[in-house]
């Protein structure tokens, strides 16, 4: 009876018996998943081969070979394509002169760069439309004036254009991977190549260019997956020139179904082709990524040898500035002037400009007040959220380690892959009462519950990169002290990766503040976000309107991510 | 004393419908409208009505008339509906609704005054106002001289590429404006083969296609009366012709089953027909009203002239033959890039 009562003391010490813990995070971390990533997948496979009755592989069969759907697979897998490779190109070129060369400036370029990722990528497509959309397009006006043409000289609204925008708009990805893994290079290796003999090309061929592999491959795969789903670009560019991707098609065939069982079908198995091309490109890359993986990549940081760029520097320079203000600066600055201007196609002359635009989005428009309370709460919640179960997931799968940790893993990252357009057709079929009579459409819970699942392998990246660096002699150390599991998570564990936690909710933060691709299928009457007013303002016609709230958008981005960058630093310094 | 009854009546009588104007505080809560209208038009009709009803709020959602009608068959799917008052551009929706049995009867007292071409006889939806399709053109591209004041007018050789139209898809007025035509021996499916051989291109929303306009991409469209008169009053540069064959539109309201505020609906349906309430309110918005009597703008048509002019459209017959229709004119405007 004595012993019996030790081990009782001993098991309660060590976590195992009774209802631990961590069992507890286990069990609540598969509730969650299921709810919120396993039921809408399951869903989407459900309806698209379940008419209600039996097995129907005919409709999915009709959908797949229709001819404007064939036609929309192609746009999307060219216009991926395309992009892909385009912003791999520019991606690297920036990366390699900011990282590896003395250009000057580089402060000035680094904060270009980071720009894009504020402006949500469908407000760019905007306003790139303005400038360059057939012979409405300011730019392309004042071409046309210039040099007397009588045909417009550029054509945004195409696949090559829709690819341009794509490529702009991402290329600040693999410019990011490839930047950093340049940066954390043993440049030894260079060195050694150079006093070597070898010549300046030969190196950056055989020595950096290998090495920089696995950074170009991952920013690629980033930029593939991304245009593969996005739905805001395609949508704001291609639809007055019958020009449908995937995403496109899903929603038209939503809209144009009036919400029917078969509408919906249809859009299901549609969904189901992206996300079997989406997985292909993810099969591919983890391919590519087994050959040729170098651990030279050094922790450590070392000054990299600088090229000297001699008589091309001042003509980069000139170039690249030119190239970074066409891309960043021109479609912020159109953006503003056509807010201010009093009707879309109007010159900007100070006697057409007004402040009209911006009343006329805040006073008395509670479906814009509405819009920004919507998507400042969703933000809010879905970062926090995500924060607590991504972290927890983190702390299950790389400090628990349960039997079933990879199936974790696998079911949180899911998501990530899956294009928004899915995942929302998904939660659609999901809480339309299908389950426990729960109903969620038309509130602003279901896309809560979509962005949750969609941001969570942010904030588990983060978290879980940050809980590796913290050794279990930590955490031991505490328990032998006598501190309960509860007490060691939260004076040692939580403390140490709070820094991560806090950059991973803003990461989550961030994008839900523009989100569009779920929210355009999942807005009620009252739950519009910002992304949706815009949006609607603009296929209403309202384009300085829209342009305004755009602005307003931008504004909030801005401050958002500056608060952010305030915390972070004040964190590093503490 | 005879004259003091008379001046006692006359007194009465003046001051009678500014009781009937004031506040009415004996109804109270909320009620949901989906409209396909302008968003400001929305908004000044909310203020009014809530005025009027100063314990009522009045909710809107403001989306085209197939996203309104999505979100409404959603809802009627997943059996929590959240509207209770729809007000769509497009009668063959309404029609739709009503054989679904999704909309509840309200014979409002002020539907007598609608025509009979323009609501439904049972009484399960009433035209609320009328579209008027004509031609909007850019005043920067296309004088006043060069855009027609008819329909055939625009098949003319320079508005190859010039012209553009909303997607009857997603476009209820549109849709109307091709039936009615084809159905027309003066044009039929080959005026719209015509204008498909021309490069005509298509826009996804009414006020898509404005922009267009105004931003001098293209010289003319097919136009909606209101948005356009709308923009021009803002300063935009389009201008405006109205078209000897009317093409008209009754834009319903109905109340669909299961509404959650249904006397509250009936309350906003009366007022929005109500020729003193939200009928005044439309002209004001540059918008036909559906009903005589409301003073009407400068060159505005008066309902009874709108529905003795215009050409005739069967709306159930279009409601059964929509898809067909779409089929076809698809046939020749959407060839696939």
């Amino acid at each position: 009876m004595f012993s019996r009562a030790i081990n009782r003391d001993l098991a309660h010490l060590e976590g195992k018996g009774g209802f631990s813990l961590d069992r507890l995070m286990i069990i609540l971390c598969y509730v969650a998943l299921i709810t919120v990533v396993i039921l809408p997948v399951f869903m989407i496979l459900y309806y698209a081969f379940w008419d209600g009755t039996k097995i129907d592989i005919a409709m999915f069969k009709q959908v797949i070979f229709q001819k404007s759907n064939i036609r929309s697979m192609w746009n999307t897998l060219v216009i991926g394509v395309f992009s892909t490779a385009l912003a791999t190109a520019v991606g690297v070129f920036f990366a390699w002169l900011l990282g590896r060369s003395d250009i000057p400036m580089k402060g000035l370029m680094k904060f270009l760069f980071s720009i894009p990722f504020m402006i949500p990528p469908f407000l760019a497509a905007m306003s790139w439309d303005m400038m360059f959309s057939g012979r409405g397009g300011y730019v392309n006006k004042a071409l046309m004036s210039l040099f007397n043409l009588t045909k417009a000289p550029f054509n945004i609204n195409s696949v090559a254009g829709i690819i341009v925008i794509e490529v702009v708009y991402y290329f600040p990805f693999v410019y990011m991977q490839v930047v950093s893994a340049l940066e954390r290079m043993d440049p030894t290796l260079e060195e050694s190549a150079r006093i070597a003999g070898a010549s300046q090309l030969y190196v950056i061929r055989r020595i950096t260019l290998p090495l920089t592999i696995p950074a170009i491959s991952s920013g690629m795969l980033l930029v593939l997956i991304t245009s593969l789903s996005n739905y805001g670009i395609p949508a704001m560019l291609g639809y007055s020139q019958s020009i449908f991707t995937l995403p496109t098609m899903i929603v038209e065939l939503m809209n144009r179904a009036g919400g029917s069982f078969e509408g919906i079908r249809q859009s299901a198995a549609l969904s189901i082709v992206l996300v079997f091309i989406v997985s292909i490109a993810l099969l591919v890359q983890r391919r590519l990524l087994t050959h040729g993986r170098y651990d030279i990549i050094k922790g450590k940081s070392m000054r990299p040898m600088l090229i000297k760029l001699r008589g091309a520097k001042y003509p980069l320079l000139a170039f690249s500035l030119l190239f970074l203000s066409l891309i960043v600066v021109a479609p912020i600055v159109m953006i503003i002037l056509v807010s201010f201007v009093k009707a879309y196609g109007l010159p900007f002359l100070a006697k057409n400009l007004t402040l009209a635009n911006f009343r006329r989005i805040f006073v008395g428009n509670i479906m814009v007040r509405d819009s920004v309370k919507n998507s400042l709460f969703l933000a809010f919640s879905a970062a926090s959220f995500c924060l607590l179960l991504g972290t927890m997931l983190a702390y299950v799968i790389y400090k628990v380690k349960p039997k079933g940790g990879t199936a974790l893993e696998m079911m949180a990252v899911l998501p990530y892959s899956l294009p928004g357009t899915v995942m929302a057709i998904g939660c659609i079929l999901a809480w339309s009462g299908a389950f426990f009579g729960i109903t969620l459409y038309n509130t602003i819970w279901i896309i809560l519950v979509a962005y949750i699942a969609r941001y969570l392998s942010y904030v588990l990246k983060s978290s879980s990169a940050a809980l590796q660096q913290v050794h279990g002699s930590l955490e031991e150390a505490a328990r032998s002290c006598g501190a309960s599991h509860m007490q060691t998570l939260k004076d040692v564990t939580l403390p140490l990766i709070k820094p991560a936690m806090i950059s991973g909710f803003f990461l989550v933060f961030l994008p839900c503040m523009r989100e569009l691709t779920t929210s355009i299928l999942l807005y009620g009457p009252k739950s519009r976000t910002l992304g949706v007013a815009i949006y609607q303002l603009r296929i209403n016609g309202q384009i300085a309107p829209a342009a305004a709230l755009s602005v307003v958008t931008i504004t909030l981005i801005i401050i958002c991510n500056n608060i952010v960058k305030a915390i972070t630093r004040d964190k590093k310094r503490g | 004393m005879k004259r003091l009854i008379i001046v006692l009546l006359l007194i009465s009588a003046l001051l009678l419908p500014a009781f009937s104007a004031g506040a009415d505080a004996s109804y109270s809560g909320k009620v949901m409208l989906y409209s396909s209208t302008g968003e400001d038009v929305v908004i000044a009709l909310k203020n009014a009505f809530q005025a009027k009803y100063p314990n009522v709020k009045l909710d809107y959602y403001s989306a085209t008339s197939g996203k309104c009608v999505t979100k409404l068959s959603t809802e009627f799917q997943s059996k929590s509906v959240t509207c209770d008052l729809a007000w769509l551009a497009d009668p063959s929706a309404m029609i739709n609704l009503k054989a679904g049995n999704h909309l509840v009867q309200y014979l409002s007292p002020f539907a007598a005054g609608v025509d009979p071409k323009f609501k439904d006889a049972e009484g399960y939806y009433t035209g609320a106002r009328l579209l008027i399709m004509g031609i909007t053109f850019s005043t920067t591209s296309c004088s006043d001289k060069e855009a027609p004041y008819n329909w055939d007018g625009l098949l003319a050789p320079n508005f190859n590429k010039q012209l553009i139209m909303t997607d009857p898809t997603g476009s209820g007025s549109t849709k109307a404006l091709v039936y009615a035509m084809t159905r027309n021996p003066k044009y039929g499916w080959d005026y719209f083969k015509k204008l498909g051989e021309m490069g005509t291109e298509l826009q996804s929303s009414s006020g898509a296609t404005n922009n267009a306009v105004a931003a001098g991409s293209y010289k003319v469209a097919f136009g909606v009366d209101y948005n356009t008169k709308n923009l021009m009053a803002e300063g935009s540069p389009i201008g405006w012709h109205d078209t000897k064959d009317i093409v008209a539109v009754p834009c319903p309201i109905a109340i669909p089953v299961g509404a959650p505020h249904e006397k509250l609906a009936k309350l906003l349906y009366d007022f929005i027909l109500d020729p003193n309430g939200g009928q005044k309110l439309l002209t004001q918005y540059n918008i036909t009203p559906i009903v005589d009597g409301v003073e009407l703008p400068a060159g505005m048509l008066t309902a009874t002239e709108v529905a003795s002019k215009a050409l005739p459209i069967d709306w159930i017959d279009l409601a059964k033959v929509s898809n067909k229709l779409l089929d076809q004119f698809d046939s020749y405007f959407k060839k696939q890039k």
